[in-house]
């Protein structure tokens, strides 16, 4: 009995704790809001309701505020109903996160309660759906989308759904977040039956579907690129190949399938090529395809592609080559003949240049030439056999015209005929000028004799860094014209030689011939100085003429720096024709330091720095000095001795006065006649010595 | 004499030799189209079967081209596979009717054991769903050409329960795969021959 009436007080102790407990745990205050997620801007409403039992409010009046975040917010939009109950409006709720807390300001601020809200947008539907399939192993099929512009916010949850319609079966496939691919696997769709598919997006503030699309997979397939296996001329079938190919590996059970096949043809010279890919409908893999209406005798790099019905095109194939049929050349020459040869001469040399027409077909890979004296010829009567593009060729005199044929192993072409036009020397072309028009063109211009009437002129134009005539290339062009843009062979910095030639019914006028660049840099080296006379105070400098290939432009200067320690900077300049220059004024002391600038007109460059200088006395000058002193006192001497030898008393009285020796003039006075003579100084003298005192100068000195 | 000869054989070619009946007027355009895709389907099966046994098997012995198959009878007793349905020429009596519901069966029969055979080895799941669209396309041929044919009594293989370890599981996959080679080779041949057909 007792220990039940225990139990029975145990429990209700327990009871009544459990329901104390019960009530400090429960939240102070409720705040409530219509929607926890909201549309950016929109306004939003909460109700903080504080339990009448919460401590922090028990017997005493209490003022609700509200914070967002860390912010108040302002009285304006907090209504309390009570001094329990407050609501507050914000207007527009601009965060797409906010924390909104209801507080109590007791003995300090306080938060009983609050809430989360997040602000978005609802999704967009889903953009751009499309869907392609790999029928490489795996076979899978790839939906990729775009999301839409408006970032919406919120946690956004795509599904990609789709309906094989023959299967009647629908799949539903859920994505990570921010995810925007799905990759169906294998047994998510069926080959050659019609799948629907479609995007939904959800998120708090509502859904959105893509607009659906329908596909069959085989028809969304990119295919690997297909192999040519070979390519043949076919027999007796000129301008035609037969394409022979397959699929790749992967799809290779595709083959007996109905494909669509694009084809690209190209010759080796690209000039060439067809424009558009053929379209090729409905064919197999099983059987060659026939390709026509090609050049004979040509080589074609064929490459194709693939698909089924309408699905996109798969890659290009490698490329592989195949040589039609040939025939004989047909079309004509385009032929320039350039002559000389005088009266006296029983033979002419002409050079015969010539290019196919825009009509010509070579009909073969290879192709020779003939040039011969009859129209209709074998062997007899040829005079030259080429496979180049001009012949040099001695004729007789009287030949007037000469035969330009095409030939290759399955024929010949007709002859083109070339008249034998000799030069004659009649300007005709004055005021030639070529202008450069890109790096790989020029323009050339002239002008003709207004009384001239050429039937028509001649552009031609070589590299003169090559000496190989096959290099020369012409156009003729009509007579009224007088300009020519000339290119294809062009190459910067490389000078080419284009001569203007009148051409008349019988002869050929002369040329005028300008030699030019299409563009133009600094030369690559600089010529090597020599340093030729060095006299005193002057210094000549020579170089040698540039190399042709060196130049990179016409030379426009010569320029020499020098300058020493001494002196500053000083620049000399030269023409391109005047390889010499002259420093002057140099002082002798100092070294002096120099280099050459070379200019173009598309640039310059400068030399290495070389050193001289100014010898005070170089050999020429102790030469010269020595000479002079050398010849000075040659006269000096020879005047001595033919004044020492000379007869004329008063000429030599003039240069030395006869002074008597004293010791023979004494005695003379004693025997005769005392002549007072002044006494002299004291200079004893020898006979020989009195006789010539410059004798006696020159041997004492 | 001569004359009733004439009639006997007369009457032989017309009547009594009756060749499969041909269409004077072709088939129809989605009958054809459909036999066409399902031929296709037959043929990607066949390429594929090579490189999923390779993937699959690596018991010795259980090669594709192995003549060790025949040793495997009692195997495939005691695993209850059963053998594939048997396609004939087209004829009076094996009917494009009674072809299109074999085809569909066997289609069926090797759809499901590679079902079973996907829980235990890995590698068959794409093999097992081009079986599934071979279905659905002979089926549209059936659809399509208002095909009855009472439905092939597919034999509901138990072999899930009899798959008690690996050896059991490989010769499962190897067996499967062996038949549905030769099977596939037979609808090979009946497509080709169904596509010409204009069902009645």
């Amino acid at each position: 009995m007792i220990s039940t009436w225990v139990s029975v007080i145990v429990m209700l102790v327990a009871f009544v704790n459990g329901a104390r407990n019960e009530d400090d745990r429960q939240p102070c205050a409720k705040v409530q809001t219509s929607s926890p997620v909201v549309p950016l801007g929109s306004p939003v409403t909460a109700t903080c309701i504080i339990r009448d039992s919460c401590p922090v409010v028990i017997g005493q009046a209490v003022h609700i505020q509200w914070r967002l975040d860390n912010r108040f917010l302002p009285s304006s939009t907090v209504a309390n109903e009570s001094g329990r109950v407050s609501e507050v409006v914000i207007p527009s709720f601009n965060h797409t996160r906010g924390s909104l807390t209801c507080c109590v300001q007791a003995s300090s601020l306080l938060v009983v309660g609050g809430v989360d809200i997040r602000a978005g947008y609802p999704p967009q539907p889903p953009q751009n759906l499309s869907c392609q399939t790999n029928l490489t192993t795996p076979n899978t099929l790839t939906c990729r989308w775009h999301p839409g512009q408006q970032e919406t916010h919120l946690l956004t949850k795509y599904t990609l759904h789709t309906k094989i319609r023959d299967l009647n079966e629908n799949n539903t496939y859920e994505l990570p977040p921010g995810v925007h691919q799905y990759t169906i696997p294998r047994d998510g769709f069926v080959l050659f039956s019609e799948i629907e598919i479609y995007v939904k997006a959800v998120n708090d503030l509502g859904e959105a579907t893509s607009v659906p699309i329908t596909l069959e997979p085989v028809s969304a397939a990119k295919f690997d690129p297909p192999t040519i296996l070979n390519i043949q001329a076919m027999p007796k079938r000129y301008g035609c190949l037969k394409l022979s190919w397959t699929l790749s590996e992967q799809q290779a059970w595709m083959r007996n399938s109905r494909l669509n096949l694009e084809v690209r043809l190209q010759t080796a010279d690209s000039s060439r090529s067809a424009e558009q890919p053929i379209l090729i409908n409905q064919v197999r893999s099983t059987r060659p395809v026939d390709q026509c209406r090609l050049l004979h005798g040509t080589q074609y790099f064929a490459q194709i592609r693939v698909r089924y019905q309408q699905s996109p095109w798969s890659e290009w194939s490698s490329s592989q080559s195949g040589v039609t049929l040939e025939s004989a050349p047909t079309g004509r020459l385009d032929w320039w003949m350039k002559g000389s040869g005088n009266q006296k001469d029983k033979h002419l040399t002409i050079h015969l240049f010539w290019k196919p027409s825009k009509q010509f077909r070579a009909n073969s890979q290879n192709v020779s030439y003939v040039v011969s004296l009859q129209k209709l010829s074998g062997e007899k009567g040829q005079v030259c056999t080429t496979m180049a593009n001009y012949c040099t060729i001695q004729l007789p005199k009287r030949a007037k015209k000469v035969y330009l044929s095409a030939v290759n192993a399955e024929g010949r072409s007709n002859p083109t005929e070339v008249r034998i036009t000799l030069p004659r020397s009649s300007t005709v072309i004055s005021d030639v000028t070529v202008i450069p028009q890109d790096d790989r063109s020029l323009l050339v211009q002239w002008s003709s004799l207004v009384s001239s009437s050429p039937i028509d002129f001649v552009v031609e134009w070589r590299p003169l860094l090559e000496t190989e005539l096959s290099f020369t290339q012409f156009e003729i062009t009509d007579r009224n014209q007088t300009s020519l843009v000339i290119s294809g062979s062009i190459e910067p910095y490389k000078p080419y030689g284009i001569s203007v030639y009148p051409r008349f019914k019988d002869w050929i006028g002369l040329p005028q011939t300008v030699n030019a660049y299409s563009r133009q840099k600094a030369p690559s080296m600089v010529p090597k100085i020599q340093i030729n006379k060095n006299w005193q105070y002057h210094v000549e400098l020579t170089w040698d003429e540039l190399a042709l290939d060196e130049r990179n432009g016409n030379i426009q200067s010569y320029k020499i720096f020098y300058w020493s320690a001494m002196d500053p900077v000083k620049v000399v300049a030269t023409d391109p024709e005047e390889r010499r220059v002259v420093l002057k004024d140099l002082n002798t002391v100092a070294m002096y330091d120099a280099f050459m600038m070379v200019t173009t007109f598309g640039g310059s460059l400068n030399g290495t720095t070389f050193h001289f200088e100014v010898e005070p006395f170089d050999a020429v000058s102790v030469v010269m000095i020595v000479t002079a002193c050398g010849v000075g006192l040659s006269m000096l001497i020879i005047f001595i001795v033919m004044m020492c030898f000379s007869k004329h008393s008063r000429l030599k009285g003039r240069f030395w006065p006869a002074v008597p020796d004293p010791a023979t003039a004494a005695s003379r006075d004693g025997h005769q006649n005392q002549h007072r003579i002044p006494i002299l100084p004291q200079t004893v003298m020898s006979p020989i010595q009195y006789t010539c005192p410059t004798l006696v100068f020159w041997t004492s000195w | 004499m001569k004359s009733l000869r004439a009639i006997i054989l007369l009457h032989y070619f017309l009547f009594a030799v009756q060749s499969a009946p041909i269409s004077s007027s072709g088939p129809l355009p989605a009958f054809r189209e459909a036999a066409e895709r399902a031929k296709t389907l037959v043929e990607k099966i066949l390429r594929d079967i090579p490189t999923v046994h390779a993937a699959t098997i690596h018991t010795q012995g259980l090669t594709l081209d192995s003549a060790h198959t025949a040793n495997l009878q009692m195997m495939m007793t005691s695993l209850d596979i059963p053998a594939a349905p048997v396609l004939k020429p087209l004829s009076e009596r094996f009917t494009l009717d009674v072809c299109v519901s074999r085809m569909a069966a066997g289609s069926q029969l090797y759809q499901g054991l590679l079902g079973v055979l996907c829980e235990r080895v890995g590698g068959l799941s794409d093999l097992r769903a081009d079986l599934r669209d071979l279905l659905t396309h002979v089926n549209k041929m059936k659809e399509v050409a208002q095909l009855g044919g009472a439905a092939e009594q597919n034999h509901s293989p138990n072999l899930a329960s009899r798959l008690h370890g690996d050896y059991e599981v490989q010769v499962a996959v190897h067996l499967t795969l062996t038949q549905l080679r030769s099977f596939c080779h037979d609808m090979i041949r009946s497509l080709r021959a169904a596509a010409t057909q204009r069902p009645r």
